[in-house]
């Protein structure tokens, strides 16, 4: 692990920023240079545990129980459209500081890194909780951290997109549109290719006395576009550079080109399927992967998570299907063939971090064992939420490091972390092979996912959707979709892809009020599913 | 520049910044400066108990230099030495650019610019504290636990303000600014195993103007009237959609009067093509919803006012269901060189209503739904498709006879807005940021008001019944 120290944040970039030498045709940073008015930056590890240090000394002077500050600094570089030299670049700092007092917590949050805001954050959090004390009050325990944590971790990736000049991944992309725009076919008016890269230095310290400091990364990208001929017209459906916890290497890296060639390969094959409408019905489906991955996200990822589960996001985005502790272990909520794991722990990963925004270290938990829920994901408060339950049953509470944020701006709220979705089946098929069971059926190449506000129930709303007949894709259907209650979809799943063509999907996550965003990935494979009720998505009553 | 005692930048604090970046930005090109800054504070609550209660601001000086390519930097350190680097760093990539060759000199801007909007501001709004809410928590737990229910909300208010300034190529320098202070209120009130629900809420600019109580007991009145919820058969129904119903068809319309179909020669308002002239056309001056539809923004109206508006008179963007006006922006005028007359994007709308109480509008339905708001719509081709939430019963000749579970519906606004039975009483509707975001397009989500009328229209398409409650 790397120490926190002011040599290896400026070997990693973060306070190269705090001698003012700017970028000089550098993409790697607008600037952001902080000074007080010595002209000294706060962003310097001595400055910034300072600064931490005040903010949670107020909030405890002023009466919390427990603080704990967020500090964030955060780098973006768009780079959208093709050929273009367009850059947009931000630079944001936040500082957001939690304070608990009996039963309550106060939050107050600002973009200014001073020694003053952060007194006055601090106390300010601490009043916003006060004033929440009423005879309905119930004092919060927080779960015992296992013992005092800290230090400092940097994302591994291999190509920091901030160090590299913006001229070369200009170039870069725009030789990438080149080499597209080349291939036989490609409707030369369709090919784009662009970039979405963030860094973040997020630092947390608690009254409990964690300081942890980490460098994160989130890059994403998309590359677009159509082969079109007399045969007829297809897209290529580029599904492997969704957000993830790499660098600049999700775009640039030895095999893009051929990865990209295999897309386009299907894209021939594809479009020469002629198109039918959908014939309205129950039917086997083979749902591909990305697909997979928005139900996982939805149906279990978000449903397991604890403040949903115990409504407090009624007002909000929605609550859980999973409304009772008391249906850990006893809810069967898939086929016996499937397991699925919550961590944070995977390398490349879009919601990795070796500490939540709580200072947990991040568990690796089994949300679904052998089709059974088995765990909520919980940050520390639940340990209070769910005390009855564990003291009844004997069991133990575990806050899982499932609490994030996007920035020190933001309160902190728990966000599924990512999912892998795993199987008991040893069948070890490939798509052909799974397609070759299905006699009259549909596959799901791609589409999205609409689901209630208790996540209960759905819609898979098709975008690139097949006939399957007697083990073959024979056509292109339009505008079909499936219906599903979230039980039933995942006991009837009947087949499992193998697991090497289990594939990340990072996947946006909202909730809270004010709304909040964060990421987390889904390692998912192909499954065949039984009985679904395929209808028409654009047919009204 | 922004210590702990602004919520909010003023005018001069921007305009400082604006000076300091646009003496160090290079002139040539088009150089675009937003200063924007927001402050609010808000209280959530589950389960009868006070969750969390922040406060937070924050500021974004968004930098945008088109020379040929465009460079755009974002950043929200305004100390001078993070200002200069910014700008800085927009001069070095524009110098990496060529210029441009632009030939179009003959357009004149038709904007009225340094203007400043009206401001739509209420004082006590802006200086209600985090602290001033928690009562309003208390109260309203305090009366759901009575009754043994859950109440869960959220209440915030705040303000914004912002500027922008513009320099052309031709070295014209244009200036809006203003600001607004904004309140919300929305609770869920359930019951507590879950068999039933009810939400109600609404935005102001104004505290005052909300009644957070009233707010409480509508929420309450409706968990209590949904419970036991029955399930019946999906398909065509008479609805009569509350206006936080309505607001998402109203909003989604509005957000489809651009120009753009002009060029595009696609999307709902296109006409056809003509192929002498090579040119599309577009509904403009033809019937395209209702006849009883009205859809204006007019600055000075008290309840909406404007944020930030480069224009300042009244539009009628649908007049007795003709399409009166379509939103347009300065770059399409330059790009099809018109000079007409030019309507810019505005950030709220009303929906003329009528006096018709809504128990007229369900004494008079024989058989059909009411709806209290809609989740998670999304689009799917010209159709759009979501779930009724918090509030859905059945009326039987005349009467409301029983809560009905959920439904999944699929509908067009273009058909429900061309089958309106009855117009109802306009009222604010609820929009906060998460709202507005989920109507599903940049328009929408800049929206800061929305005034909206309970309307009933004719065979509006439920397509399968969901679990939730």
């Amino acid at each position: 692990m790397t120490e926190l120290n002011r040599r290896n944040l400026i070997k990693y970039g973060s306070t190269a920023l705090a001698t003012g030498i700017a970028y000089g045709g550098k993409a790697s940073a607008l600037g952001i240079v902080n000074t007080d008015n010595s002209g000294r930056s706060y962003l310097d590890d001595d400055r910034i545990k300072q600064l931490s240090s005040i903010a949670v000394d107020s909030a405890i002077a002023s009466g919390a129980n427990y603080a704990d500050v967020r500090l964030t600094y955060t780098q973006t570089m768009d780079q959208i459209g093709t050929g273009s030299f367009a850059p947009v670049r931000g630079e944001i700092l936040g500082i957001g500081i939690r304070a608990l007092c009996g039963g309550h917590w106060g939050f107050s949050a600002s973009p200014i890194w001073s020694e003053a805001e952060a007194a006055r954050l601090g106390k300010a959090a601490t009043a916003n909780a006060i004033a929440n004390e009423s005879d309905l009050s119930v004092p919060i325990e927080l779960s015992p951290m296992a013992s005092s944590t800290g230090g400092s971790w940097i994302m591994p990736v291999e190509i920091n997109a901030f160090d590299v000049p913006y001229e070369e991944i200009t170039d870069y992309i725009g030789g990438l549109t080149a080499y597209i725009s080349r291939l036989e076919k490609v409707d030369p008016r369709t090919p784009t290719v662009g970039a979405n890269c963030k860094v973040q230095d997020k630092y947390f310290f608690s009254s409990q006395g964690q300081y942890t400091y980490q460098k994160l990364y989130n890059t994403s990208a998309s590359i677009r576009f159509l082969v079109r001929d007399q045969m007829g017209a297809a897209p290529a459906a580029i599904d492997f550079l969704t957000p993830a916890g790499v660098g600049f290497e999700l775009l640039k890296n030895r095999t893009i080109r051929d990865r990209i060639y295999e897309y386009y390969e299907i894209a021939l094959e594809e479009r020469g399927f002629g198109v039918m409408p959908v014939d309205v019905g129950r039917y086997p489906v083979l749902m591909n992967r990305s697909i997979v991955a928005g139900l996982a996200s939805q149906s279990i990822g978000m449903s397991t998570e604890l403040d949903r589960a115990l409504g407090h996001e009624s007002n909000a985005g929605g609550t859980s299907f999973i409304n009772s502790p008391d249906l850990l272990g006893n809810l069967s909520l898939a086929s016996p063939l499937i397991n699925m794991t919550a961590s944070r722990s995977e390398a490349g990963s879009v919601g990795k971090v070796e500490w939540d925004d709580e200072g947990i270290k991040p568990t690796s938990m089994q949300v679904i064992k052998d089709g059974k829920l088995v765990a909520l994901q919980a940050p520390r408060e639940g340990y209070s939420w769910l005390k009855e339950y564990h003291e009844k049953n004997n069991t133990q509470f575990v806050a899982n490091g499932s609490m994030n944020s996007q920035s020190g701006i933001e309160s902190p709220l728990v966000f599924s972390s990512d999912l892998t979705i795993d199987t008991n089946d040893n069948s070890n098929k490939s798509i052909d092979e799974l397609r070759e069971g299905i006699k009259d059926g549909i596959e799901f190449k791609t589409g999205d996912v609409s689901m209630d506000f208790q996540l209960s129930t759905g819609l898979a709303l098709g975008g690139i959707v097949f006939k399957i007949t007697n083990g073959k894709r024979v056509a292109r259907i339009m505008n079909a979709g499936t219906l599903f209650r979230t039980a039933n979809l995942w006991k009837n799943v009947i087949d499992v892809g193998r697991k090497q063509d289990t594939q990340r999907f990072g996947i946006a996550l909202n909730k809270g009020e004010p709304n909040q965003t964060c990421y987390h990935s889904v390692y998912s494979p192909h499954m065949v599913i039984k009985d679904m009720d395929v209808i028409d998505v654009t047919r009204r009553a | 520049m922004m210590d702990d005692s602004v919520k909010i930048l003023n005018f001069k604090g921007a305009e400082s910044i604006v000076n300091q970046i646009k003496s160090r930005v290079h002139n040539h090109g088009t150089t675009d400066i937003s200063v924007f800054s927001w402050w609010s504070t808000g209280q959530r609550w589950s389960r009868n108990k006070a969750m969390l209660t922040s406060d937070q601001r924050d500021v974004r000086v968004v930098i945008s230099h088109e020379f040929s390519g465009t460079v755009r930097a974002t950043t929200n350190q305004l100390d001078p030495d993070s200002i200069a680097a910014v700008c800085k760093m927009i001069n070095t990539y524009s110098d990496m650019q060529e210029p441009k060759e632009i030939f179009v000199d003959m357009i004149q801007e038709p904007v009225t610019y340094n203007s400043t909007g009206s401001e739509v501001w209420s004082d006590s709004t802006f200086n209600r504290e985090s602290t001033d809410n928690a009562s309003i928590v208390h109260t309203v737990s305090r009366q759901a636990n009575s009754r043994g229910f859950f109440s869960n909300g959220y209440v915030e208010n705040g303000a914004s303000s912002v500027l922008k300034y513009q320099r052309d190529r031709w070295g014209r320098e244009f200036v809006t600014s203003g600001q607004i202070t904004q309140a919300h209120c929305s609770m869920t009130v359930r019951e507590p195993s879950g068999n039933g629900s009810g939400w109600a809420g609404g935005s102001s600019f104004d505290m005052a103007r909300l009644d957070p109580l009233r707010i409480a007991e509508t929420a309450l009145e409706k968990c209590t009237l949904s419970l036991n919820a029955v399930r019946i058969e999906p398909g065509r129904y008479q609805t009569i959609l509350e206006p936080q119903a309505s607001q998402f068809f109203f909003a989604t319309l509005v957000a489809a009067l651009d120009r753009g179909a002009e060029s595009g020669g696609r999307g709902p308002i296109y006409l056809e093509t003509d192929e002498s002239l090579r040119r599309h056309r577009t509904k403009l001056g033809l019937k395209i919803v209702d006849d009883r539809i009205s859809i204006s923004h007019d600055p000075s109206d008290p309840l909406i006012g404007t944020h930030v508006e480069p224009q300042v008179e009244k539009v009628n963007l649908i007049e007795n269901g003709v399409l009166k006006s379509l939103f347009s922006s300065y770059e399409h005028s330059l790009g099809e060189l018109v000079q007409k007359e030019v309507v810019r994007r505005r950030s709220s709308f009303r929906v003329e209503g009528t006096q018709t109480p809504v128990e007229e509008m369900i004494s008079t339905m024989k058989r059909g739904l009411v709806v209290t708001r809609v989740s998670n719509p999304i689009p799917v081709g010209m159709v759009y498709t979501g779930t009724t939430r918090d509030g859905l019963w059945l009326v039987e000749n005349g009467k409301i006879t029983k809560a009905v579970r959920n439904f999944r519906w699929t509908e067009s606004p273009w058909f429900i807005l061309n089958n309106v039975e009855q117009i109802g009483q306009s009222t604010l509707v609820f929009t906060p940021e998460d709202v507005r975001r989920s109507l599903q397009s940049s328009f929408a989500s800049s929206l800061t008001s929305v005034i909206c009328p309970w309307i009933k229209v004719n065979d509006f398409s439920f397509t399968s019944t969901v679990d939730a409650v």
